[in-house]
């Protein structure tokens, strides 16, 4: 035990030596000084980066991709229901821009 | 399905319909004790469908919480339910069924020409298949196959006696339950006797599909001839020797005639003809008349005694009233069997002219004891007879060789008594006691001591003797089932009473859906005025019968009453017990 205290108080010394640090200094309270303030406008449509411009729109029906379908069967087996999950949707944002929606397939 | 998305359908786990139970009055009862508006079936008739490789529904603890809050029942099978073929509250047509071929696909199956059937040619069949229960992919197909009778099997024998019968309808009665076949009965309703609502079956056919998709075939078959439906009666031991009556006319003169005859032919082999003049006190005795007095023939008899000593016994076997499926698709015919057993004394009546014995030789075959009797013989007739008979019946519904219901009752008769006819006054002295054990709701003793007759009014001593009777009249000692009313259970009556307001016993089975028979004794007395009794004896159903009666109704409300059973759970509705004489009641 006595080698672990003497290790512990050896690190101790090294770590102990510690900057010098001041408190930042806090502004005056009251009011602010009056001055001019500004406000972002209307910006044009960026063509790259930057977000997706509503509204988005379905260009082709067809384009839409699918899981593989499933069968729903009413529980006496007569009525099936036949459901694909849908895997990929196309969309085009207000700029035109292609806007892909991929969902997760659903468990079975 | 899970509960993923906190959807209805996915908080229920399952897709189909959960509603099941008894429609009564358009309500359906559910189990958490609620009713819901459901379309009525209009008849109980139910008719199982099961797609094969359905999973068993398997219900969560919390999903099990849900359905009992909310009344709610998952089967892996549905009920095609009333003549409409109702599925799921919506009717699919009469007469049609649900095919599930091989590859799982269902079909709505159609008799296109479905309707009367003319039994002496052949029947080309045309079956309608449209693509059933599929939602989403590509439009339904359709698919149309035929097949034909080409001999319905129809030609022996004819039920009807005198009728002839060569067109019945045709009433689907069961489907198998993947659908690949359907039973059908031939019936008819000609000839059907008085207060007899219900045709009966006079043959059965049987469609069957095979195949998958477009490879699909049909075909027609006989499943039982006419023979085969109708069954065999039988009869073993000795019918009554015969019977003495005795008449008597007053026209010009009065004229009397005493008759022995026998059972099977009721010929005369030993009359005395008598006849007085007008005004005249004496009875003179006539030869033996070449042809027997029309009137006497159709008069009712004076006096009437049963003679003989023996047993008899009448058995109907094999008669298929219904056929239906069991739940692995077997066919399985319904039986009725009756068994009318009688043993009877009757000894020779003692026929005495007056005071003397004039007709003692009176016996068959011995006209010639007429010449016994002295020309100018004044006095009056007696018949004295003492007996007794015991006849025990028995109705048996027997379907896969289980007895589904049952009922059997004993009537015993001791009889004693003289008529003696006074010639004027027609003093009748009869004592008879008729002591029948029977559930049919009639037990005890009846006793016939009249000491006045009306005219026209005769009594029968000895009744009721072997006396299987199907019309009102004369009893005969029963028909054959090929010479028999027309009706299910009409082969074997018993009588009892008096002559001329006889009741009679007869056992009844009623159609009230393709899976209930239900099994009726029939009490009818005539005249004074004529009533009719229906006692309920019990049911028959695929899974079991019921011999319990339930008390009696009137026969006009009879062919109203419904009942059904569920195929699924096979529980049995009578309407009439539950107050719904009038209403259809059905299983969905």
């Amino acid at each position: 035990m006595a080698t672990d205290k003497r290790l512990i108080e050896d690190l101790n010394s090294l770590v102990d030596i510690r900057p010098d640090r001041k408190l930042p200094e806090t502004p005056m309270r009251g009011p602010l000084a009056p001055g001019r303030g500004y406000a972002a406008g209307d910006e044009p449509p960026t063509t790259q980066g930057g977000g997706i411009a509503s509204p988005l729109i379905e260009p082709d029906i067809s384009a839409r991709e699918y899981y593989e379908s499933r069968l729903f069967t009413s529980s006496d087996g007569i009525f099936t229901l036949e459901v694909a999950p849908i895997r990929q949707l196309l969309m085009a944002d207000a700029n035109g821009a292609e806007v892909v929606f991929q969902f997760a397939e659903p468990e079975p | 399905m899970e509960n993923r998305n906190g959807h209805l359908l996915a908080e229920i786990g399952a897709l189909g319909t959960p509603y099941h139970g008894l429609v009564v009055g358009g309500k359906l009862s559910l189990p958490n004790g609620a009713e819901i508006d459901y379309p009525q079936p209009t008849t109980g008739d139910t008719v199982l469908v099961q797609v094969p490789g359905t999973p068993a529904v398997e219900r969560t603890e919390q999903q099990q919480v849900l359905d009992a809050e909310r009344g709610f029942q998952w089967w892996d099978k549905a009920i095609l339910a009333g003549d409409g073929r109702m599925l799921y509250g919506r009717s699919l047509g009469s007469g049609r069924w649900i095919y599930i071929d091989p590859d799982g696909t269902r079909w709505l199956a159609r008799v296109t020409n479905i309707g009367a059937v003319d039994l002496t040619t052949s029947r080309a069949f045309t079956v309608l298949l449209t693509e059933f229960g599929r939602i989403g992919g590509p439009p339904a197909q359709q698919i149309t196959v035929e097949a034909e009778i080409t001999d319905w099997q129809q030609h022996t024998p004819n039920p009807l006696n005198t009728v002839s019968v060569t067109t019945a309808s045709m009433v689907m009665e069961d489907a198998s339950p993947s659908g690949n076949k359907s039973v059908w009965a031939l019936k008819s309703t000609q000839g059907l006797q008085w207060a007899h609502p219900q045709p009966m079956a006079l043959g059965f056919f049987e469609l069957e599909l095979s195949g998958a998709g477009d490879e699909i075939t049909l075909a027609a078959r006989v499943i039982l001839s006419r023979a085969q439906t109708l069954g065999a009666w039988e009869r073993t031991g000795e019918p009554l020797r015969g019977y003495v009556k005795a008449w008597k006319h007053i026209g010009q003169g009065t004229s009397m005639v005493l008759q022995w005859s026998t059972m099977d032919t009721q010929t005369c082999t030993g009359c005395a003809y008598y006849e007085r003049d007008m005004e005249e006190s004496d009875w003179w005795l006539q030869d033996q008349p070449q042809d027997a007095p029309t009137w006497y023939v159709n008069d009712p008899p004076a006096v009437a005694a049963w003679i003989g000593t023996g047993a008899l016994v009448d058995a109907l076997t094999g008669r298929v009233v219904q056929m239906w499926y069991s739940a692995t698709g077997d066919l399985v015919p319904v039986i009725l069997e009756i068994t009318h057993a009688r043993s009877y004394d009757y000894p020779q009546p003692t026929v005495s002219w007056d005071t003397e014995t004039r007709l003692d030789c009176l016996s068959p075959g011995s006209p010639g004891c007429v010449t016994t009797v002295e020309e100018h013989d004044p006095g009056q007739i007696s018949v004295s007879q003492s007996g007794s008979s015991t006849e025990t019946f028995s109705w048996r519904i027997v379907a896969g060789g289980q007895t589904l219901l049952e009922h059997t009752g004993t009537i015993t008769v001791t009889s004693g008594g003289t008529y003696r006819d006074l010639d004027v006054a027609r003093q009748v002295q009869i004592d008879a006691s008729h002591a029948y054990d029977s559930s049919f709701g009639i037990t005890g003793s009846r006793s016939v001591n009249e000491t006045r007759y009306p005219t026209q009014q005769s009594p029968l001593l000895g009744l009721p003797g072997p006396s299987v009777t199907t019309v009102f009249g004369y009893p005969s000692p029963g028909l054959l089932a090929s010479e028999g009313p027309h009706g299910w259970g009409r082969d074997g009556i018993v009588a009892f009473g008096d002559f001329d307001n006889p009741t009679l016993l007869d056992g009844r089975l009623y159609r009230h859906s393709n899976h209930v028979l239900g099994f009726y004794g029939v009490a009818a007395t005539f005249y004074h005025p004529y009533t009719e009794d229906w006692f309920f004896q019990g049911y028959a159903t695929p899974s079991g019968g019921d011999n319990q009666a339930r008390g009696s109704m009137s026969s006009s409300t009879l062919p109203q009453v419904h009942a059904s059973w569920c195929p699924v759970t096979h529980q049995v509705s009578l309407a009439w017990e539950i107050g719904a004489i009038t209403d259809p009641v059905c299983f969905v």
